[in-house]
C-alpha cells in the first residue's frame, strides 16, 4: 500500500503541476474561454455532457472504430512484416507501396475512404487500420530479422519444424520489437478514427477546409 | 534411457571425483562400426571468392571413444563438426553418423557450441527441456528429465533460473545438458569451454570425463587447447592448412578415470610436443600416423 502510494505520487504531482501550469497560464493570461478554457471549465462541461448522456454513443462507436481497425490492421502487419522479413523477393515486390502508402498522409484519403466506403463504421476501421499497418509491420520485420542466427542454428540442430522454428524462436525473439510498433500502433489507431470521423460530412465539408482538421 | 545418478553427484562440488565405476582397458578402436565415418570431405563455402574451408578429410570414432580434434583457426575444426551435425551439407565426400549418411541434423546426435546459446526467454530448465519439447515429449517427462540432466552436469539448482543470471560456465553446463537430453548417441562439442577461464575449464574437463563415462556417449570434441585434448581424449585428430586436412592422429593412452594430476606426466609432455610440432608443419598425407609412446 505504501509502495503503491510512492509510486503513484510523483505521477499525481506531475499531472498537478500541469492543472496548476494550464490554470495559470489562462489567468495570467487573460484568454477568453473559447480561446483557451481554463481546466475546470473543461471538465464541468466533460461531467456535463457525460451526465446528459451525449457522450456515451459517441465514446462507444469510436471505441469500436479503434479496437477493429486496430485487430485488422495488427494482424495483416504481422502477417506482412514476417514475409517480408523471411522473403527478399516480397520484400523487392511490396515494399515500394508500403512505403509509397506510408508518405501518403492519411488525412488525404480519409475524404476518398468516406466516398468509397461511406461515412460509415467501415471507412473508419478501415483508416485506423491503415494508420496501424506500417508501425507493427515495420517493427515485426526488424524483429524476426533480429532475431540470433546462432539460437535459429539450435532449433535446426535440435531438428525443429518449420512451425516450431516460428512459434518457439521467431516470435518469442522478436516480440520486444514487435511490442515496440504495437505501442505505436495503438496510439495512432485512435488518430486514425478521429481522422475518419472528422471526413464524415465529406461534401460539401467546412469542418475538412477549416485548419482545426487540416 | 540410460541411467544418470551416481555421478551427477560428484561433479558439483570443487572435489570432482571421478565416477566410482572404472572402464579397464577400454579399446581404442571398438570392433562395432564406428559412430562415426567421414570419407574424403572436403569443403568449400560459397562466395566471392569462395572459401575453401577442408580438404580430403578422412576420419572414424568408433563407439563409446572420445575423439579431440585440434587445430589453429581457420583449419575447418567447427566446418568438419557442422558437416558431421548436419549443419551444413556435404558436397564432396561422405560423412555417416551410427551407420547412416548425414544430410540434415540428427536426432541421435546432440550439439554444444562454442557459445551457451540458451533462449534467453526459458527459464534453464526450459532450455534444458526445449529438444524434448520439439521431439514432443509429454511436459513431466520433460521436466523431470531436464532435471535429471542438470543433476548430472552439476546444476541442479538453477533451474528456475534465467539464462543472463548464470554464470558463463553454469550457462555452458546448461548447454550440455540440453545436448545430452535427448539421449544422444554422440556428442558434438565445439569449443565449448573456450570462453571459460583457465581454472573452471580444467574442472570442466573433469566433469565432462564423467559425463561420458556414465552415459557411455561416443564424442567428438573440437579444441584449440593441446592440455585439454590430451586429458579427454582416446585420440587426437591435428587439422592443419588452409583448407584444413588431418596431418596427424596421435593416440593417447593414459588410463582412465584421469586426474588433473595426470598432466604432469611425461607422456602428456610427449604427446603434447607431437602434437605441436604437427600443428606447425605443412599438411603432409605421407607422414606415418606413428604413436607417441
Amino acid at each position: 500500500m505504501r509502495r503503491a502510494l510512492r509510486d503513484f505520487l510523483p505521477v499525481l504531482a506531475v499531472a498537478a503541476a500541469f492543472l496548476v501550469a494550464w490554470k495559470l497560464l489562462v489567468v495570467i493570461g487573460g484568454y477568453p474561454a473559447f480561446v483557451l478554457p481554463a481546466p475546470e471549465v473543461v471538465a464541468t462541461r466533460l461531467v456535463g455532457a457525460w451526465r446528459d448522456g451525449v457522450m456515451q454513443p459517441h465514446v462507444l462507436t469510436t471505441l469500436s472504430e479503434v479496437l477493429l481497425g486496430f485487430a485488422i490492421g495488427s494482424s495483416l502487419a504481422l502477417v506482412t512484416g514476417y514475409t517480408l522479413a523471411r522473403s527478399r523477393l516480397a520484400e523487392r515486390l511490396l515494399s515500394p507501396y508500403l512505403v509509397a502508402a506510408q508518405a501518403t498522409p492519411i488525412l488525404a484519403l480519409a475524404p476518398l475512404m468516406a466516398l468509397w466506403f461511406g461515412t460509415g463504421l467501415v471507412s473508419k476501421v478501415i483508416i485506423c487500420a491503415l494508420i496501424v499497418f506500417f508501425p507493427i509491420a515495420v517493427a515485426t520485420m526488424v524483429g524476426v530479422r533480429s532475431v540470433d542466427r546462432q539460437l535459429l542454428e539450435v532449433g535446426r540442430a535440435f531438428r525443429a519444424t518449420p512451425l516450431q522454428v516460428l512459434t518457439r524462436l521467431e516470435i518469442p525473439g522478436a516480440l520486444p520489437s514487435i511490442f515496440g510498433g504495437i505501442r505505436v500502433g495503438a496510439t495512432l489507431a485512435v488518430v486514425g478514427a478521429i481522422i475518419g470521423s472528422s471526413s464524415r460530412r465529406w461534401s460539401p465539408s467546412p469542418r475538412l477546409e477549416s485548419p482545426s482538421t487540416g | 534411457m540410460r541411467s544418470f545418478g551416481t555421478n551427477a553427484t560428484h561433479t558439483g562440488g570443487s572435489a570432482i571425483k571421478a565416477p566410482r565405476t572404472a572402464v579397464l582397458a577400454r579399446p581404442a578402436r571398438d570392433r562395432r562400426a564406428p559412430a562415426i565415418e567421414v570419407r574424403h570431405l572436403a569443403f568449400t563455402y560459397p562466395g566471392d571468392p569462395p572459401r575453401p574451408a577442408l580438404d580430403d578429410v578422412s576420419l572414424e570414432v568408433a563407439s563409446g571413444e572420445l575423439v579431440a580434434v585440434i587445430g589453429a583457426n581457420g583449419t575447418g575444426k567447427s566446418t568438419l563438426l557442422k558437416l558431421v551435425g548436419g549443419l551444413l551439407e556435404a558436397r564432396s565426400g561422405e560423412v555417416a553418423v551410427l551407420g547412416r549418411a548425414v544430410r540434415e541434423p540428427d536426432a541421435r546426435v546432440g550439439f554444444v557450441f562454442q557459445e551457451p546459446r540458451l533462449l534467453p526467454w526459458r527459464t534453464t530448465l526450459e532450455n534444458v527441456a526445449f529438444p524434448l519439447e520439439l521431439a514432443g515429449r509429454p511436459r513431466p517427462e520433460r521436466d523431470g528429465r531436464a532435471r535429471d540432466l542438470l543433476a548430472l552436469v552439476g546444476a541442479a539448482d538453477v533451474g528456475g533460473l534465467r539464462p543472463h543470471q548464470l554464470s558463463g560456465g553454469t550457462r555452458q553446463r546448461a548447454a550440455i545438458a540440453r545436448a545430452l537430453a535427448l539421449d544422444p548417441g554422440i556428442l558434438l562439442l565445439d569449443e565449448p569451454f573456450s570462453a571459460l577461464d583457465a581454472l573452471t575449464r580444467e574442472r570442466f574437463n573433469v566433469v565432462l570425463q564423467s559425463i561420458w563415462r556414465s552415459t557411455q556417449t561416443t564424442i567428438l570434441l573440437v579444441t584449440h587447447s593441446i592440455p585439454e585434448a590430451i586429458f579427454l581424449a582416446d585420440r587426437v585428430l591435428v587439422l592443419a592448412g588452409r583448407p584444413g586436412r588431418v596431418v596427424t592422429e596421435v593416440p593417447i593412452r593414459l588410463p582412465r578415470p584421469r586426474t588433473l594430476a595426470d598432466q604432469d606426466a611425461t607422456m602428456v609432455s610427449e604427446a603434447a610436443s607431437r602434437i605441436r610440432a604437427a600443428l606447425g608443419a605443412p599438411p603432409d598425407p605421407a607422414r606415418p600416423a606413428g604413436e607417441v609412446m
